[in-house]
């Protein structure tokens, strides 16, 4: 009968020792975090997790001497209010003393004890053994995490009303649930007493992150509000700031399956030290065709070139899932850090067919005259060539939509990482 | 006092009370019904589950008038838990209760007069308990807060009924703001109500208590 | 506002004053620049399926 009584989880097999044996009734598995009825011989899953609970102040298993009684700390929870945040309770056990516990809210610890007698209810205030306790706030506490024993039946979820009453630094509890109502006194102690008696994380030891866990749950929608606003300022910025905008506009008829040339579409001039300059190219309607567009931007004092590439492409066609389509008939090319000075814009072009170029004639017939001819058509080797035909916009400035999203993803991983950890502390 | 030994095993029963009927036998579990200086075996009791309990057979309690001993215990199931009942006699025959449960202790003595309060003589007749029900006893008023069915989990030492296995009862507990108790229990042999109150266990002032494995026992309660 | 917002805003004003900088002076880690081009002479065509 002396022997510790041990209960394997059904839930991941680990083996666990119940140190308060004959009064634990639930037991979170410090392996797997999963619920357990040990109230029986037969453990029972009230619910199963599969990660082992974490970040809490003191480990269950720790003991130490509290007004000079030994405690163990046989089990700890995460509890949650809209009001307060989050807070952490932990069950001390002494075989000859009972349960007594510990409360760490906001950098500060408690005492607790529960009452065998109930306090005297006033309009306003309790009172408890000759003290008059005011009434504070009343919350709704979640229980949030469970890890360890517990002479109760306790879930993740659990919500219980709690009001305080104050009387000095001492706090009546008051706790109920559909079932039951509990009072427990709550005396301050101090943090050195509680560093002195258990190992205690040295995350949790001090005060000074009263404020940050008080408001734990309230600032996360803000800071999504915050990145949504700071990316939305980041469009405008981008938009302003890139400017002044002056364009130059051309068309060019390329020959599909010719070789490339060259021409000039343009004259751009680049008022500011630097600035993008962008070129959209917008194509007639074509069809499994794609178009190379090399440009290169020429400095007409130092003829130093800037080179840069834009590709159309366009295909359709149909298979087992339909027909379907892919490329575009328009490219946008955004050269970057063009210094001040006046460009010519040239053009190498070439149109190209998937998956066979027409088949093209060139002959030069003067000498700077060519005819091109194709013979695509079979029965009309002598028909005109295949054009494209390809509309050209190049302005000073831009904007960058690589840097734009890089810049949201920046701004909403903090709060987005913020988000993932305290679902995976919840679960 | 006279030696009784166990008629399963051979083994010798102590008899700490002759007033009582029944006696588990430490070594087979055997439960014995004494009379009339015989012994008879009527089955054999559950083994206790393992507990860390301060309270062995041999601890003595005193406490507001009542000195007394433990001469057994029963322990009882329920849905969602289980506790211990130590059964105590003082030297001048009266028998008390002693419930364990969250670490807290609930010393009671026989309270009949409770029995004729119209509520508690309904819950007597079979019929349930309502939740809430409000009883005066003792110059008292008291609220029934827990309402349970519980089934005898195992037993040891002297005992005023057998502890065997489906033995079973109904025990509704009754509070108040002063930390008095009350409880009202229905099982086979008829209903029966004690009265008391609430303590830890140092308010008991108790002596003899069971040295446990890896704890050194508070200063003041040795 | 707590600490961590605070930061968390000294992040964001950072990050749009990063990028009023980088639209200045016309950069971009996404710019179209004809040295990571694979455009003239090799055959293209649609990646389907």
């Amino acid at each position: 009968m002396t022997q510790p009584r041990a209960v394997t989880c059904p839930s991941c097999g680990g083996s666990i020792e119940i140190r308060a044996a004959g009064y634990t009734v639930t037991l979170g598995c410090r392996y797997c975090g999963s619920v357990l009825d040990v109230a029986h011989e037969d453990v029972r899953l009230i619910k199963a997790y599969r990660r082992a609970v974490k970040n809490f102040a003191i480990a269950p298993g720790a003991r130490g001497t509290l007004f000079d009684v030994e405690w163990e700390v046989i089990g700890a929870l995460r509890r949650r209010s809209a009001e307060s945040g989050d807070w952490q309770e932990f069950l001390l056990f002494n075989p000859y003393s009972g349960y007594r516990w510990l409360v760490l809210a906001g950098g500060e610890w408690q005492f607790g004890t529960m009452l065998l007698d109930r306090p005297e209810n006033g309009p306003r205030s309790v009172s408890w053994r000759g003290g008059d306790y005011v009434r504070g706030d009343s919350e709704t506490a979640t229980t949030v995490t469970v890890l360890g024993e517990f002479y109760w039946k306790i879930a993740r979820g659990d919500e219980a009303r709690a009001t305080a009453y104050t009387r000095g630094a001492e706090v009546l509890s008051c706790e109920s649930t559909a079932d039951e109502t509990n009072w427990t006194q709550l005396i301050p102690l101090d943090d050195s007493a509680v560093s002195a008696a258990f190992a205690v994380e040295r995350k949790f030891v001090g005060a000074p992150q009263r404020r940050a866990r008080r408001n734990d749950t309230d600032d996360l929608p803000m800071m999504f509000l915050f990145a949504l606003i700071a990316l939305l300022a980041v469009g405008l910025v981008q938009e302003l700031v890139s400017r002044p905008r002056v364009c130059t506009e051309s068309t060019s008829e390329i020959i599909v399956g010719a070789p490339s040339f060259t021409t000039r579409i343009g004259t751009l001039e680049v008022r500011r030290a630097y600035q993008f300059v962008t070129i959209s190219a917008i194509s007639s309607n074509i069809n499994n065709r794609w178009i190379d567009l090399d440009y290169s931007l020429v400095n007409r004092q130092t003829q130093q070139s800037i080179d840069a590439y834009g590709l159309i492409e366009y295909y359709t066609g149909t298979d087992s899932d339909g027909p379907w389509t892919e490329g575009s008939t328009s490219a946008e090319t955004l050269i970057a850090s063009v210094p001040r000075g006046t460009y010519d814009i040239y053009l190498d072009g070439g149109a190209h067919g998937w998956p066979n170029d027409p088949s093209v004639t060139v002959k030069q017939v003067k000498p700077d005259e060519w005819t091109v001819q194709t013979s695509a058509d079979a029965e009309n080797p002598w028909a005109p060539p295949e054009k494209v035909t390809v509309w050209f916009t190049a302005c000073t400035g831009g904007f960058s939509w690589g840097m734009f999203w890089l810049i949201g993803f920046l701004l909403f991983a903090v709060p987005g990482a913020m988000l993932w950890w305290r679902h995976r502390e919840d679960d | 006092m006279e030696s009784l030994t166990c008629p399963s095993c051979g083994a010798a029963l102590p008899v700490r009370d002759p007033g009582l009927p029944y006696s588990t036998c430490a070594y087979c579990q055997t439960l014995v019904r004494r009379a009339e200086g015989t012994v008879e075996a009527v089955g054999t009791v559950a083994v206790l589950p393992a507990d860390v309990s301060p309270i062995q057979i041999g601890t003595t309690v005193n406490r507001d008038g009542i000195a007394a001993t433990v001469v057994g215990r029963v322990r009882w199931g329920w849905s969602d838990g289980s506790w211990n009942e130590w059964f105590l006699r003082a030297a001048d025959g009266r028998i008390f209760w002693l419930g364990e449960a969250m670490g807290m202790y609930m010393l009671t003595c026989e309270y009949p007069a409770v029995l004729d309060v119209p509520g508690i003589r309904n819950f007597a007749e079979g019929n349930p308990m309502a939740r809430d029900c409000t009883v005066k006893a003792g110059g008292k008023w008291f609220t029934a807060t827990d309402i349970k069915d519980a089934a005898c989990l195992g037993s040891e030492g002297d005992l005023p009924f057998p502890t065997l296995p489906g033995w079973t009862m109904t025990n509704v507990d009754f509070r108040n703001a002063a930390g008095d108790a009350l409880s009202v229990q229905r099982d086979a042999q008829g209903t029966t109500a004690w009265l008391g109150a609430w303590s830890d266990l140092a308010g008991l002032a108790p002596g003899n208590l069971r040295q446990i494995e890896g704890w050194t026992m508070p200063r003041a309660l040795v | 506002m707590t600490l961590r917002l605070k930061l968390f805003t000294a992040w964001c004003l950072f990050l749009v004053a990063t990028s009023g900088v980088a639209s200045y002076y016309g950069w971009s880690l996404f710019a179209d620049s004809a040295s990571t081009s694979s455009s003239s002479g090799g055959a293209r065509g649609p990646t389907h399926k």
